[in-house]
């Protein structure tokens, strides 16, 4: 089974606990699932220090495929829900897919 | 290079564990490069399991570069060893616009037309090669 072109891929960068909610705001908006993967943040806004330590929070970064038509109302129940316009929440990008292959979607 | 055919992809395949050495020796066989392997957990779509949390379980993601050429190819490659008609897991490709030189010579023993192709991808280049057409005026100016 192959779509060409008319899938996206969204990326989202959220602090660690937070991609339940990604999750749930992208399903809302009509998404199915979502792949979600462990990372750790050194942006501007993360770097913290305790006792002289440094601290990079963890984050979780979860793929969604989604198709184009979908997109952008899932992008923006996705900032919404996570409420990504502030500054260090996190970010959230979309890709074209050029192939796709699964065993059923949408 | 915004509308250009990309002649490297971006393999991403997302499968159940312990399925990972299998697909990297796909992967090899095919002529991928710098293949990564990531863990994560996927998320079931379907709502209710998600609800009592049992949709969740646990998958590696392996991203990989592969020739565009072979992309297909191997796209069915996934598609018949891993049973993903009937079994859990995805594979996709992403087009990729810009690589750095030490990605990029993981591909020159491909053909040549390909190296050609891929070289102008390479990042470390400051001047971007010119259009065939502009070439072409520049030689007519020359024999004027």
């Amino acid at each position: 089974m192959i779509f060409k072109r008319d899938m996206s891929l969204i990326v989202t960068v959220v602090d660690s606990g937070f991609s339940t909610k990604v999750i749930d705001a992208s399903k809302l908006a009509g998404a199915d699932g979502a792949t979600v993967l462990q990372g750790r943040g050194t942006g501007i806004h993360e770097s913290t220090t305790f006792m002289g330590v440094g601290i990079q929070p963890g984050k979780d970064i979860v793929l969604i495929i989604v198709s184009k038509s979908h997109r952008k109302n899932i992008m923006k129940e996705i900032v919404r829900a996570c409420n990504l316009t502030t500054e260090g929440k996190g970010l959230t990008f979309c890709v074209p897919i050029d192939e796709l292959k699964e065993k059923k979607y949408f | 290079m915004g509308n250009k055919k990309s002649p490297i992809k971006l393999f991403c395949a997302v499968l159940q564990k312990n399925q990972i050495a299998e697909a990297t020796d796909i992967l090899d066989r095919q002529g991928a490069c710098a293949s990564n392997v990531l863990l994560g957990y996927r998320v079931r779509p379907e709502r209710q399991a998600s609800i009592w949390g049992i949709g969740e379980y646990d998958c590696d993601v392996i991203l990989s570069l592969v020739p565009a050429q072979t992309a297909n190819e191997i796209l069915n490659k996934f598609y018949t060893t891993f049973e993903l008609e009937t079994k859990l897991g995805l594979a996709f490709t992403i087009p990729i616009n810009a690589l750095s030189r030490n990605t990029l010579n993981g591909f020159f023993d491909m053909q040549k037309e390909t190296q050609e192709l891929i070289k102008q991808y390479d990042l470390s280049k400051t001047k971007q090669p010119e259009p065939e057409g502009a070439v072409v005026e520049d030689k007519k100016e020359a024999t004027e």
